[in-house]
């Protein structure tokens, strides 16, 4: 058999110098010769198809035929179709695409000499199994989860057994109330306040080990150093957006700048089938051969963790991971994140980079998010990791090992934070989730309304994902361990429960302050008042003092001053809370999207990627 | 810092808290007696007036055979000399701690020295006169270590601590006030990296906000139990006087580049380009919180160390600074100071004086203290008589000569209304009074008698070596200070000459 190499230089495709470059390029990255030609520009990738058919003897088909119907395919070989990119056209052709003398061998001795192997493009290919499959890879994408672990999925909101623990503790409750009122309360504020005080002593904790320089070296550049290129894996990121086309140039030009063989790159743009605009605005900017657009059937819920389900099956990429349109990772990301899989326990699932933004300065708004997020994924994360506890994912820049996330059921289409959601069921698997000193720089919601929209469905989820793992709460104790279990109740839990009982708090104090009233004091004997005082002048301190120094890692000095009106932002959060809270009974899987590109920033950016 | 080097600071720093703390216990019962003792009070005399008889007893009779000589040696009073010894050790085991970091090239020596003005006498006098000392030695440990911290690239966690440490330190009191305030100045030069210099307003703001919190959480306290700030836990009583006199510092510097931006931070920024005089501001806070007649030489000196600070901030460490640097201190240490002591007392006849002085109730105050009791056999014109509320009682308030007080004694010749009032304002004190405090009323005059077995009077001192020489030595001594202060100039001097010559 001929080599490609010398087949391409007799059809005179390429030099003699474009072959040594070439070679010496697949020397440094591992990979395919042909697939450097056509990344380096060389060749078009029909080109290399065809020398390819040419070089195996088979046959090219540049287009298949629309007529292919894939019904009949049972779902382990529509899988295999996936994972293979095979197409069967008849009983005796089976188109291919991204061949291999090894992957031809492979197939040769699966099906036998009957069946032709018949070489196609990728696009081809995946055109036709997007087509043929459609129907199923989007059942699958809704209903994975629901079907293999029902347990996990938020698709019911509250199950019996809630239900029934929801009445009686009610019903309880309204009894009490109505017998005696004030002991009623002060049970209440017995039980809110020691939560308070908990809360406000595992954050401490949380930040003072986060606050270790330790975790911020994680990764060094002479770790990184070590990393042969040939030995990198497949890398598959997937980029889920929704009528957001403006912000497209930013992720391009983010994805061009990064640090690792573009040949080992699997990267999908992951757009939902109505959503037009972005698709036009995908193909004017002409993605390429390693940027693929996946249409997302329309069906319901329309979320984005249902979208990056039904991408997922298009996954190639031992490893996977997704952005947003308008981020800004770190260039060797992904190199970091791999490195730390290699250093971390075989059961290390998913690896969470930092997230924090890149407009900062230009709005009261914009300043809090930054120190909300600084203190979250620079000090928070980190010390969760260390404590060994469930970690909550943030919406991008969590890397995954591609096959353990398809093993725990991939996203919760119907939660809205499936990223928070998944980073518990890991846990439950008895995966670990760690974190990675690599930071991606997203847009800041510059808006009012856009943040409370953004922060409701945040907070819905998280207390979608609280009622999802406290369906068995001892099951849940006994699997994760009683210092993950506590963490859970108070990093996923309490955050929206302080949330909404901030405002009564601060009502309560503040008309006690104005009405000098005495119709309280029942509600506050004296050890209760001692350990209220302690959470409103120390724990209230804290908290503003934390957000000062949570800045510190990123040198983002000038926002200090801003922390003093963290209470402030504190109500809004209880505003969004409310919503939340609200949206859970009345529409719990409606995905309130976060409209991008509003910053000016951000078009500053776009301008720039254009 | 190397780790293995904090835990032996912390661990010291723990241990010898603990004894400070053990000592400070066992103080309160009878070591005022053995004080007694040593002036050669004796037998009926002394246990009698002030109920120390079940305490004498026990008194271990040995240690008092040893205190004397320690005493003349070391230049402080027997009750103080537990502090001085462990807190002398504490801070030369941090010194040579540092020093030897430092010798590693590992840290400036700017922490050298800052560590031996923690060592100068009149920072030593705070740490040990004070009950609180554990307080205060806890805050020493949070910052060196959170200065430490940060100045290792540890930013974040290093002023977590500060931040902690100040607000631990304004618990304090007044003397803690005043500290953190020169500790607040002084951290521009001792932080390194860019915090200042990206902004001022955020760096002061991260450091005194936990000390502005801890305040802001005592006077809410204060007014919701209807109590002054000293009532409360940790609050010197001389700290409620103090603290209105210091408090404006406290927004003063934040406040400057927030309100007055742009040009206000430049101007802080041009300050702490220089230094030198934010290390005069800071002697000034010193000696103003340690003493109405403070020296005008521990002023100078410390706008020298400052001056040493400025050169050592920019240069590799060297001969000359070190010459420099033990020169300032030298010279620091030798000047002679007057100190206040200011051991607190949670004494209930404090709280009585604040509710009379409150309630605004016009009489006299005869305050007689163990030392008056023991003066009154030799000397029975140490007496104070003070109108409440006038300006020597103020005065006496802020110069803290209070804690002495072991018998108060009120007058008030206006009658049953009068004390009424009084009583009506602080009933908690009047009709419910803790142990020890004896009340005697009648028509005409209200008696309190606190027996608070602390018995420290006040007092005046001066820097160790400088303690009771004669005249011809005090010559001396001062020709000394000045050729070393003029030395550490000249070291100074010649090295910025050298530096400006090869820049």
């Amino acid at each position: 058999m001929s080599r490609l190499g010398e087949i391409l230089s007799a059809q005179g495709k390429i030099t003699l110098e474009d072959l040594t470059r070439a070679l010496e390029l697949q020397r440094q990255r591992g990979v395919q010769l042909g697939q450097i030609f056509v990344q380096e520009g060389i060749l078009r990738p029909e080109e290399l198809d065809r020398a390819l058919a040419s070089q195996l003897g088979l046959r090219y088909r540049e287009k298949l035929p629309d007529t292919i119907t894939l019904i009949h395919l049972t779902a382990p070989e529509a899988r295999r179709c996936l994972d293979e990119l095979v197409l069967p056209l008849s009983e005796t052709e089976l188109a291919v695409a991204d061949v291999t003398t090894e992957k031809v061998k492979r197939l040769k001795t699966v099906f036998g000499d009957k069946v032709e192997l018949i070489v196609t493009s990728r696009f081809q290919l995946l055109y036709h199994l997007h087509v043929g499959l459609r129907e199923h890879l989007s059942h699958l994408s809704v209903y994975a989860l629901a079907s293999s672990y029902p347990h996990y999925s938020a698709a019911r909101v509250i199950v019996g057994e809630q239900l029934i623990a929801l009445y009686i503790l009610t019903s309880a409750s309204l009894f009490w109330l109505f017998l005696s009122p004030w002991s009623f309360l002060l049970a209440v504020n017995v039980l809110v306040t020691i939560f308070l005080v908990v809360s406000f002593g595992f954050k401490f904790m949380l930040a003072w080990k986060g606050s270790h320089r330790s975790v911020d070296m994680k990764v060094r550049p002479q770790d990184l150093a070590q990393l042969k290129e040939a030995e990198l894996p497949t890398y598959t990121i997937l980029v889920p957006m929704y009528k957001e086309p403006e912000v497209l140039p930013i992720i391009v030009r983010s994805l061009a700048e990064l640090d690792y063989p573009k040949e080992k790159l699997d990267i999908k743009f992951v757009l939902e089938e109505d959503d037009h605009e972005t698709q036009a605005r995908a193909r004017e900017l002409c993605l390429g051969e390693r940027m693929e657009i996946v249409v997302v059937p329309k069906s319901h819920p329309k979320t984005k963790p249902k979208a990056c389900n039904y991408a997922l099956q298009f996954a190639r990429g031992e490893y996977l991971t997704i952005y947003d349109a308008e981020d800004k990772p770190e260039p060797d990301q992904l190199k970091k994140a791999y490195w730390v899989f290699g250093q971390g326990p075989r059961n290390l699932a998913v690896v969470q980079a930092r997230l924090n933004f890149f407009n900062d300065e230009e709005n009261w708004l914009t300043r809090m998010f930054t120190m909300e997020y600084s203190l979250w994924f620079d000090f928070y994360l980190p010390a969760l990791e260390r404590l060994n506890v469930p970690i909550p994912l943030g919406g991008t820049s969590n890397h995954f090992r591609t096959d353990y996330l398809r093993a725990v059921g991939g996203w919760d289409p119907f939660n809205v934070t499936e990223d928070a959601d998944l980073g518990i069921r890991f846990t439950q698997f008895g995966y670990t989730v760690g974190v990675v000193n690599s930071t991606t720089l997203e847009e800041a919601n510059t808006n009012y309304g856009n943040w409370i929209r953004q922060r409701s469905r945040w907070i819905k989820g998280y207390m979608q994902t609280y009622l999802v793992h406290m369906r068995a709460p001892l099951k849940l104790w006994n699997k994760i361990g009683h210092r993950a279990f506590f963490s859970f109740q108070f990093f996923i839990g309490g955050t929206f429960l302080t949330a909404l009982v901030t405002p009564l708090l601060y009502g309560v104090f503040g008309y006690w302050l104005i009405s000098g009233t005495d119709v309280f004091d029942p509600m506050f004997i004296e050890p209760l008042l001692y350990l209220s005082l302690l959470n409103l002048l120390l724990g209230n301190a804290f908290f503003i003092y934390i957000q000062m120094v949570g800045v510190f890692k990123r040198k983002k000095y000038h926002l200090i001053p801003w922390a003093l009106s963290t209470p402030l932002y504190w109500l809004m959060l209880s505003r969004a809370a409310v919503k939340g809270l609200w949206q859970l009974f009345t529409n719990p899987f409606y995905w309130e999207k976060t409209q991008h590109g509003l910053s000016k920033m951000t078009k500053q950016l776009v301008k720039d990627a254009s | 810092m190397r780790p293995r080097i904090g835990s032996a600071l912390f661990l010291a720093t723990f241990f010898f808290g603990i004894v400070a703390a053990g000592l400070e216990l066992r103080e309160r019962f009878f070591l005022p007696a053995l004080e007694l003792r040593l002036w050669g009070v004796q037998g009926p005399a002394l246990a009698d007036p002030l109920g120390f008889a079940s305490y004498l007893s026990n008194a271990p009779l040995a240690f008092h055979n040893l205190l004397g000589p320690l005493m003349k040696l070391f230049g402080v009073e027997s009750f103080f000399l537990p502090y001085v010894l462990i807190l002398g050790t504490f801070t030369f085991l941090l010194a040579i701690n540092l020093f030897r970091v430092e010798a590693m090239g590992q840290l400036g020596l700017r922490l050298l020295l800052i560590t031996l003005c923690l060592s100068h006498p009149e920072a030593l006098e705070v740490l040990t006169s004070n009950p609180l000392a554990l307080l205060l030695l806890i805050f020493l440990w949070l910052f060196t270590k959170g200065l430490l911290e940060a100045n290792a690239g540890n930013l974040g966690r290093g002023v977590l601590l500060m931040g902690f440490s100040s607000a631990l330190l304004v618990l304090s009191g007044a003397l803690g006030i005043a500290y953190a305030l020169a500790l607040f100045a002084l951290v521009p030069i001792l932080i390194r990296g860019d915090l200042f210099r990206e902004s001022v307003s955020g760096g002061f703001l991260v450091l005194t906000f936990p000390a502005a919190a801890a305040l802001s959480g005592l006077f809410y306290l204060g007014w919701l139990y209807h109590l002054a700030p000293g009532d409360l836990a940790f609050m010197s009583p001389v700290t409620l006087s103090l603290n209105f006199e210091i408090l404006p510092w406290l927004p003063f510097l934040p406040l400057i580049p927030v309100l007055a931006m742009p040009w206000g931070r430049s101007v802080m920024a041009r300050i702490f380009s220089l230094k030198t005089p934010v290390l005069g501001i800071l002697a000034y806070v010193f000696a103003s919180a340690l003493g109405k007649e403070f020296s005008l030489e521990a002023i100078l000196g410390m706008t020298a160390i400052g001056a040493g600070l400025e050169f050592l901030n920019r240069q590799q460490l060297s001969l000359f600074h070190l010459l420099a640097a033990v020169s300032f201190s030298a010279a620091a240490w030798l000047s002679p100071v007057t100190v206040h002591q200011s051991p607190a007392i949670r004494g209930s006849s404090w709280h009585a004086l604040q509710a009379w002085v409150r309630a605004g109730v016009e009489g006299q105050v005869m305050i007689l203290s163990p030392r008056h009791t023991l003066m009154t056999l030799g000397a029975p014109n140490r007496h104070e008589i003070l109108r409440p509320g006038g300006v020597n009682f103020r005065q006496r308030l802020i110069l803290g000569n209070f804690q002495g007080i072991g018998r108060l004694v009120v007058e008030i010749p206006k009658g049953r209304a009068a004390v009424d009032t009084l009583a009506r304002y602080q009933e908690r004190y009047f009709f419910s009074p803790p142990k020890g405090l004896q009340l005697v009323f009648d028509d005409e005059t209200f008696r309190v008698y606190d027996r608070n077995p602390k018995m420290a009077a006040p007092r005046i001192t001066e820097g160790p070596l400088s303690k009771g020489l004669p005249d011809p030595w005090r010559l001396i001594r001062d020709v000394f200070t000045g050729v070393l202060f003029l030395g550490g100039l000249l070291v100074v001097g010649r090295r910025s000459i050298n530096s400006e010559r090869n820049s």
